[in-house]
C-alpha cells in the first residue's frame, strides 16, 4: 500500500465542528484515487493534512506502511498545485528545477544531474520548447504542465493534484487527464486528485473518496459514483449515460431538471 | 540551453571586470594627488617617498578592500531580506536590523569591548530587532506588508532612541568621540585591522546566502508550496535571516550605518538578471561591491573634507528608489 | 689596455656611489629623535621640525608662543582658525588665515576633537608632526600611523595637562623652545602658588558660587579645565550636585539656572553671547533680572588674548588671576592684572600691548556694564 489515511480527523483552531471526520482511504500502487465533494467541504484541507502542511487531530497518514508526521517522512509524495499566477516571473526551467530541492543538501546548489533531470522531465511532458519562457508568459494549460513537471522532477511515486483541470479549456482538461493516466500506467506512479467533475473521476480513477458534511464514502469509482450518491452528496439530480465507440465504454453525467 | 549558460557567463565576467576596473581606478585616485606612475611604483615597492607607499598600500588599499566587502555584504543581505519576507520594500534598514545592530555596537563601545565582541553584540541585537519586528507585525497570525514595514519603523525608532540615550550618558572623553564618529557611517579611518575583523563573518555569511539562492526561490512560492516541495520554510527562513543579519552586523560594526544599499542594489540586480535568486544574489554581490567602491571614491575625493558615504548613498538611493517604486506600482 | 680602463671606470663609479650614499646616510643619521607622548607611545620625530599640524583647538597658539613664530604651523582646525581671527593671535602672527583647514570636520564636536579626517588631504601637507588629543586616539591613531604621519598624543584636563603638553612641545621643537615652554610653566606655577597662599584654608561659605556658560543656549562646558580653574581661583562650582558630580557639557534649562542662582556668571569665547544680552533679558528669551549675578552686575565675558582664556591657553595663569580678582577682590587688590599681562606679552612675544589691545583682550566693551575689576 503506497499511501493510506486512517481515521483522519481535523478541526480548524477556533471552530468546534471537525471539518474532516473519520476519513479513511487507501492508495494502491499504480492507481488513481479521486476526491470529490461540494465546495468548502474540506477537499483542500484533506490535501493539506495529507501532505503534512496541517497536522491530523486524530488518525494518521501512512506512507509505505510508515507513520508520517510531516512532509519529510513522505519523500516520494509530490504536490501539484492548481495553476495560479506567481509573485515572481521565474523561467520555466528554473521553476521545474525547484522540484529537485528535496534531493539537495542544506547548503548545496543544483548539480548537473539536477539540471539533466529537469531537462528530461520537460521533454517528457512535451514542454521543452517553453524552457526559457517566464511563467507570466504562459497560458493556463501550459502553466499547469509546468507544475506537473516540477512535481515529477523530484522523482516521486505519488502525485497529489489539487483540481488540475479547473481553469483549463475544454481540450486541455482532457489532455491533463490523459497525461495523468499515462503517468500511472507507463511510469508506475499513483495519483490522488481533487476534482469537481464526477465525469473525470469516472473516466480515469480506480477508487473515489466522496466527502460529505458529516460522512464520507470510499470505494471503487463506478460503485461510489452512482446516481443516488450524487444526489445525496451534491444535491444534484443526474443520470449516468453510457456511450460506446471504437470498443470503448464512456460514461457521462447528465443533469436533470427536477 | 547552452546559449543561456554562456550569456550568463559573459555577464558575470563583464561585471567582474567592472569591479576590478573600479577598484584599480580607486587605487589611483585620492586627494593626496599621486601621479599614476608613482602609484605603480608604490605597489611594486619602489616608492620614492615613504608617504607615497603608505598612502597607496596602507590607506587606500585596505579601504578599497573594505568597500568591496561591505558593498557586497550589504547588497546581498538586503536581497536576502527582501525575499525572505516576500516583499520588495523591506531591507535591513526598514526592518530595524541596522539600528538594532548599531545599538549593539554602541553598547560594545560603551563597554569598551574588543572588536570581535562588538560584532557578536551587533549580531545579537540585530537578530533581536528582527524578531521583535516580526512579532510586532503579527496581527492575528497574519503578517502583511504594511504591518511589517510599520513594525520595522517602530522598532527602528526604539533602537535609535536607545542609541541617543547612550550618546547622552556616554563619557565625553573616552566614549562619545568614538560613538559620534562611528555613527556618521564612513570608511574614513579604515585600516587593515578593520578588514581582518570583518572578512570572516562577511564572507561566511555571504557564502551561506549564495548557496541558499535556490531555496529562497522556493520560499517565494509561499510556505505551503515550499513545504510540499520538501523544505522547511520556518528553519530555512531563520537560517537566511541569521546569515543576512551576521553580514549586516559585521558591516555596521566597522563602518556605522550606510543606508540604501540593501534596498536599491537588489532591485537593480533584479532588473538586470531576473528574480531567480541563484543569479540574483551573485549579481547583488557584484553590483554592491562596484557601487560602494565608486561611492566611497567620491566620498574621499570630491571635497577636501570627508563626506560620510551614507550621505552619498542616500542622495542617489532615495530618488532612485522613488523612481523604482513608481515604475513597479505602475506595472 | 681596455680591461684595465673598464675596471678603473667601474671602480670610480662605485666609489663615487659609495661616497654619495655615505654622505646621504650621514645627513640622515642623527636627524631624528624619539619622544614619549602622553599615552606612553614612543614617537620618532625629525629633530628639525618644519611643519606641525595641531588639531586640538588651543594648541596652534601654544606652538606660536613656544616657538616665537607661526612658521612651523602648517595647519589647524577650522575652529582654531575662527578664534585666530578675533584676537591677539592675528595681531602677532598675521597671514595664518591662509592655512588649509578643510580636511578636518570638527563642527559637531567639542573640546577640540574632530569628526572625520581626510587623511590624504592632510598627508598632502607632509607634516613632520601632528598633535591630537587622547580621546581621538582610538579612532584616528591607526589611520595616521598607517599613513606614516608622526603623531603625538596630548592630553586634556587641567593645568597639569597643559604643562605636560608644553614640556612635550619644548622637546619636540628644540632647546630654545623648551626654555620658552619652561618660562610659561613657571608663570603658571607662580600664579598657582600665589593663589594657594592666599586662598588656602578659606571656608567654602566664603567662596562665591560660579558658573560658566558656553553659549547663549545655556550650554555648559566639558567638565575639566574650566571647572578646575574656577575652583583654583577660589570659586565654588554652582554645577556641583549634592553627590559631588559636576554637570558637564549639557544644555541646562532656565529653571536650573534660577535654582543654582550663581554669584558669578562667566561667558566663554566659543560663541557670541554677551553680558548685555543677560542684563537686557535677551539671552534665551528669559527674565534674568532676579538672579544675584545680574543684580550685582557680576556677569563677565572671559578675556581672549593669544587664544580664548576659557579653555586651556598659554595665558592660563592670567585667567587664574583674573578669576581670583573677581571672586575675592579684597584678597587680590594688589595684583595689577594689566601689568602682568603686559609683562607676559613683552617677555614671551616681545610685544608692547597698546591700550586698544588691552581693551580687546579684556573685552572692555562687552564688560562695560559689569562691575569693574578692582
Amino acid at each position: 500500500m503506497r499511501l493510506e489515511i486512517e481515521h483522519g480527523q481535523y478541526t480548524y483552531p477556533g471552530t468546534r465542528q471537525p471539518v474532516l471526520n473519520d476519513i479513511s482511504f487507501q492508495l494502491e500502487d499504480r492507481s488513481i484515487v479521486t476526491i470529490l465533494g461540494k465546495n468548502g467541504i474540506g477537499k483542500t484541507t484533506l490535501i493539506k493534512c495529507l501532505s503534512g502542511v496541517l497536522k491530523w487531530e486524530k488518525g494518521r497518514t501512512l506512507y509505505h506502511g510508515k507513520v508520517c508526521s510531516s512532509s519529510k517522512d513522505m519523500p516520494g509524495v509530490a504536490f501539484v498545485p492548481q495553476a495560479h499566477p506567481l509573485a515572481y516571473a521565474y523561467k520555466v526551467r528554473d521553476m521545474v528545477l525547484m522540484g529537485r530541492v528535496r534531493h539537495m543538501g542544506l547548503l548545496s546548489i543544483p548539480s548537473r544531474k539536477d539540471r539533466e533531470i529537469t531537462d528530461e522531465t520537460l521533454e517528457e511532458l512535451g514542454i521543452a520548447d517553453l524552457a526559457e519562457r517566464t511563467t507570466s508568459q504562459l497560458s493556463g494549460g501550459q502553466l499547469q504542465l509546468v507544475f506537473v513537471a516540477r512535481a515529477l522532477a523530484s522523482g516521486p511515486d505519488v502525485l497529489v493534484m489539487d483540481e488540475p483541470e479547473s481553469h483549463l479549456d475544454f481540450k486541455n482538461q482532457h489532455a491533463i487527464l490523459r497525461l495523468v493516466r499515462e503517468l500511472v500506467d507507463k511510469k508506475g506512479l499513483s495519483c490522488i486528485i481533487n476534482t469537481h467533475y464526477p465525469d473525470h473521476a469516472l473516466r480515469i480513477s480506480d477508487k473515489t473518496l466522496l466527502l460529505g458534511k458529516e460522512k464520507s464514502m470510499f470505494g471503487i469509482t463506478p460503485e461510489v459514483i452512482s446516481e443516488e450518491n450524487i444526489r445525496e452528496y451534491f444535491d444534484v439530480e443526474a443520470r449516468i449515460a453510457q456511450y460506446r465507440e471504437n470498443g470503448k465504454e464512456y460514461a457521462a453525467f447528465v443533469v436533470i431538471d427536477a | 540551453m547552452f546559449a543561456g549558460k554562456t550569456l550568463q557567463g559573459k555577464t558575470f565576467w563583464i561585471a567582474l571586470a567592472g569591479i576590478v576596473a573600479a577598484a584599480v581606478l580607486s587605487l589611483f585616485c585620492g586627494r593626496y594627488g599621486l601621479a599614476p606612475l608613482n602609484v605603480v611604483k608604490a605597489v611594486l615597492g619602489l616608492a620614492e617617498r615613504n608617504m607615497d607607499a603608505n598612502i597607496v598600500l596602507s590607506v587606500r588599499l585596505p579601504r578599497i578592500i573594505l568597500t568591496l566587502l561591505v558593498g557586497a555584504g550589504l547588497a546581498v543581505s538586503g536581497a536576502a531580506f527582501q525575499d525572505v519576507f516576500q516583499n520588495p520594500l523591506v531591507s535591513p534598514d526598514v526592518l530595524s536590523v541596522s539600528s538594532g545592530a548599531a545599538f549593539g555596537a554602541v553598547l560594545g563601545i560603551m563597554l569598551d569591548t574588543s572588536e570581535s565582541v562588538l560584532i557578536v553584540l551587533a549580531l545579537a541585537m540585530g537578530c533581536l530587532s528582527v524578531f521583535l519586528t516580526y512579532m510586532g507585525a503579527k496581527i492575528q497570525r497574519k503578517v502583511s506588508v504594511l504591518s511589517l514595514v510599520l513594525s520595522g519603523i517602530i522598532m527602528s525608532a526604539l533602537f535609535n532612541a536607545l542609541i541617543s540615550l547612550m550618546k547622552y550618558v556616554a563619557d565625553t572623553e573616552t566614549q562619545l568621540p568614538a560613538i559620534t564618529y562611528w555613527l556618521l557611517g564612513s570608511f574614513a579611518a579604515t585600516t587593515y585591522r578593520h578588514v581582518l575583523v570583518v572578512v570572516v563573518p562577511i564572507l561566511l555569511g555571504m557564502a551561506v546566502l549564495l548557496t541558499m539562492g535556490h531555496k529562497i526561490n522556493i520560499l517565494s512560492l509561499g510556505d505551503e508550496e515550499a513545504q510540499s516541495l520538501g523544505i522547511d520554510p520556518y528553519w530555512t527562513r531563520i537560517g537566511i535571516i541569521i546569515s543576512a543579519t551576521l553580514v549586516t552586523a559585521a558591516c555596521i560594526t566597522v563602518t556605522g550605518i550606510i543606508g540604501w544599499m540593501g534596498l536599491v542594489i537588489p532591485h537593480v540586480a533584479r532588473l538586470l538578471v531576473g528574480p531567480n535568486h541563484s543569479r540574483l544574489l551573485p549579481a547583488a554581490v557584484l553590483l554592491g561591491a562596484l557601487f560602494m567602491t565608486l561611492m566611497d571614491l567620491l566620498a574621499r575625493t570630491l571635497l577636501p573634507t570627508e563626506i560620510p558615504v551614507g550621505v552619498l548613498t542616500a542622495l542617489i538611493g532615495a530618488p532612485f528608489f522613488m523612481f523604482l517604486f513608481h515604475r513597479q506600482a505602475g506595472m | 689596455m681596455k680591461s684595465t680602463r673598464r675596471w678603473f671606470i667601474a671602480s670610480s663609479i662605485t666609489l663615487a656611489l659609495a661616497v654619495c650614499l655615505a654622505s646621504v646616510s650621514l645627513c640622515y643619521a642623527g636627524e631624528t629623535h624619539i619622544i614619549t607622548d602622553t599615552m606612553g607611545r614612543k614617537v620618532e620625530l625629525k629633530k628639525d621640525i618644519k611643519k606641525i599640524i595641531a588639531i586640538p583647538w588651543p594648541w596652534a597658539s601654544f606652538i606660536f608662543a613656544v616657538d616665537g613664530s607661526a612658521d612651523k604651523i602648517a595647519s589647524m582646525s577650522a575652529t582654531s582658525l575662527a578664534s585666530y581671527k578675533n584676537c591677539m593671535f592675528e595681531v602677532l602672527a598675521p597671514g595664518l588665515d591662509k592655512v588649509n583647514t578643510g580636511y578636518i570636520d570638527d563642527k559637531n564636536n567639542t573640546g577640540g576633537s574632530f569628526g572625520t579626517l581626510n587623511i590624504e588631504e592632510m598627508a598632502k601637507l607632509s607634516p613632520d608632526a601632528v598633535i591630537i588629543y587622547k580621546r581621538d586616539a582610538k579612532i584616528m591613531l591607526p589611520i595616521l600611523e598607517a599613513a606614516g604621519v608622526p603623531t603625538v598624543v596630548f592630553d586634556f584636563g587641567g593645568l597639569k595637562e597643559v604643562q605636560d603638553g608644553l614640556v612635550l612641545l619644548g622637546e619636540m621643537l628644540g632647546e630654545k623652545q623648551a626654555k620658552t615652554a619652561a618660562a610659561i610653566i613657571s608663570w603658571h606655577h607662580e600664579a598657582d602658588k600665589l593663589l594657594k597662599e592666599r586662598l588656602d584654608g578659606l571656608d567654602d561659605s566664603k567662596k562665591p558660587s560660579v558658573l560658566m556658560l558656553r553659549d547663549g543656549n545655556l550650554r555648559l562646558y566639558l567638565s575639566g579645565f574650566s571647572d578646575n580653574m574656577m575652583k583654583q581661583a577660589g570659586g565654588r562650582l554652582a554645577t556641583l550636585s549634592p553627590e559631588g558630580k559636576v554637570v558637564s557639557e549639557a544644555n541646562i534649562n532656565f529653571e536650573q539656572m534660577l535654582r543654582w542662582d550663581p554669584d558669578y556668571i562667566l561667558l566663554g569665547n566659543f560663541a557670541n553671547h554677551t553680558p548685555d544680552q543677560i542684563y537686557e533679558n535677551i539671552m534665551a528669551n528669559q527674565d534674568w533680572s532676579s538672579l544675584k549675578a545680574v543684580k550685582n552686575k557680576h556677569v563677565y565675558k572671559i578675556p581672549m588674548g593669544l587664544y580664548r582664556w576659557d579653555p586651556p591657553s598659554t595665558e592660563a595663569h592670567l585667567l587664574l588671576l583674573w578669576e581670583a580678582k573677581l571672586f575675592h577682590p579684597d584678597l587680590f587688590k594688589d595684583i595689577d592684572l594689566e601689568q602682568k599681562t603686559r609683562e607676559f606679552y613683552k617677555t614671551i612675544f616681545n610685544h608692547e600691548l597698546s591700550r586698544e589691545e588691552l581693551n580687546m583682550i579684556f573685552h572692555a566693551d562687552l564688560n562695560a556694564h559689569s562691575e569693574p575689576i578692582k
